[in-house]
């Protein structure tokens, strides 16, 4: 198996949607030296997503003059990406890490939900008006059931050639 | 270029066609809180336009989609459900369908997968 070197990277941006894609941009490549399937590191992808986008909506309501911070660290194969906002914050945690529970319309509630069940662990420290903390973590290692299947490689490959084109 | 493919992370196509009472979407890039509201706003003026009750959306050139992409896709339906219609997503690369699945929409839409996707099952 393949690894990366110990790093970590520190990226602090405006509360504003465009910048969801850029943190899980720069998460992913900093597991790039790992061999994960692209379910895995689309898994990794989705987590933090989740993480940013729940600071802009719940942490910021949307307000997009506010800073999120993202810190993604690895240290011997452990991934930890720690995700924070100094909005709201959340009064009761449990109830906010239920699946489907939400306080928007058009929002599923589901976010806290695909963090949980793709990374192997998830912490959350928030009160009111405090902000809030996210840490998500995960060991990187491949398993042979889950080699990188050519037919996603292919089509990676062919998404980067439509993208030069 | 490299602005160019950084650029291109960050969007989203959409062009859609009408047959009979379905409209007929295709979908292109990262369904996530940047583009939501953008999708939200293109289907709701083609539904709009169109009257029609059902949707279908090729799936195949999603990259990625999470719960925002979801709430846009489950507010559809909530709508075209009153209307006594019905949302199909068709083509979802493997890991867009592995979302679709954990989230249930599986239940509550037809998913219809590519032969890429049975071909990785299979495996």
């Amino acid at each position: 198996m393949k690894t990366g070197t110990d790093n970590y990277v520190v990226l602090s941006f405006k509360s504003l949607g465009e910048n969801v894609a850029l943190a899980r941009l720069v998460i992913s490549s900093l597991v790039s030296g790992y061999d994960l399937t692209l379910v895995e590191l689309d898994e990794i992808k989705v987590a933090v997503s989740e993480a940013v986008s729940n600071c802009i909506i719940h942490g910021y309501l949307n307000a997009p003059e506010h800073t999120v911070e993202v810190r993604g660290e690895l240290c011997a194969d452990l991934l930890t990406v720690t995700v924070k906002d100094q909005g709201v914050g959340i009064s009761d945690v449990k109830k906010a890490m239920e699946a489907n529970y939400s306080r928007i319309a058009d929002r599923m509630g589901l976010g806290f939900t695909f963090m949980q069940s793709f990374m192997d662990k998830v912490e959350v420290v928030s009160k009111p008006g405090e902000g809030t903390t996210v840490i998500l973590s995960k060991k990187l290692e491949a398993v042979a059931n889950q080699a990188i299947s050519e037919i996603e490689l292919n089509q990676h490959k062919q998404d980067e050639i439509d993208k030069v084109g | 270029m490299a602005n160019q493919l950084v650029e291109d992370e960050f969007k989203m196509e959409f062009s859609c066609e009408v047959r009979g009472s379905t409209l007929v979407t295709r979908i292109k890039g990262e369904l996530d809180l940047n583009t939501a509201d953008e999708l939200r706003n293109k289907l709701d003026t083609a539904l709009k336009n169109s009257a029609a009750r059902n949707l279908i959306c090729d799936f195949s050139g999603v990259s990625f989609i999470d719960s925002s992409g979801l709430g846009v896709l489950i507010g559809r339906l909530k709508n075209l459900e009153t209307l006594g219609g019905s949302i199909t997503i068709k083509n979802p690369r493997p890991s867009v369908y592995r979302i679709l699945e954990l989230s249930g929409l599986n239940k509550v839409m037809t998913i219809e997968k590519s032969q890429q996707s049975y071909k990785e099952e299979s495996r």
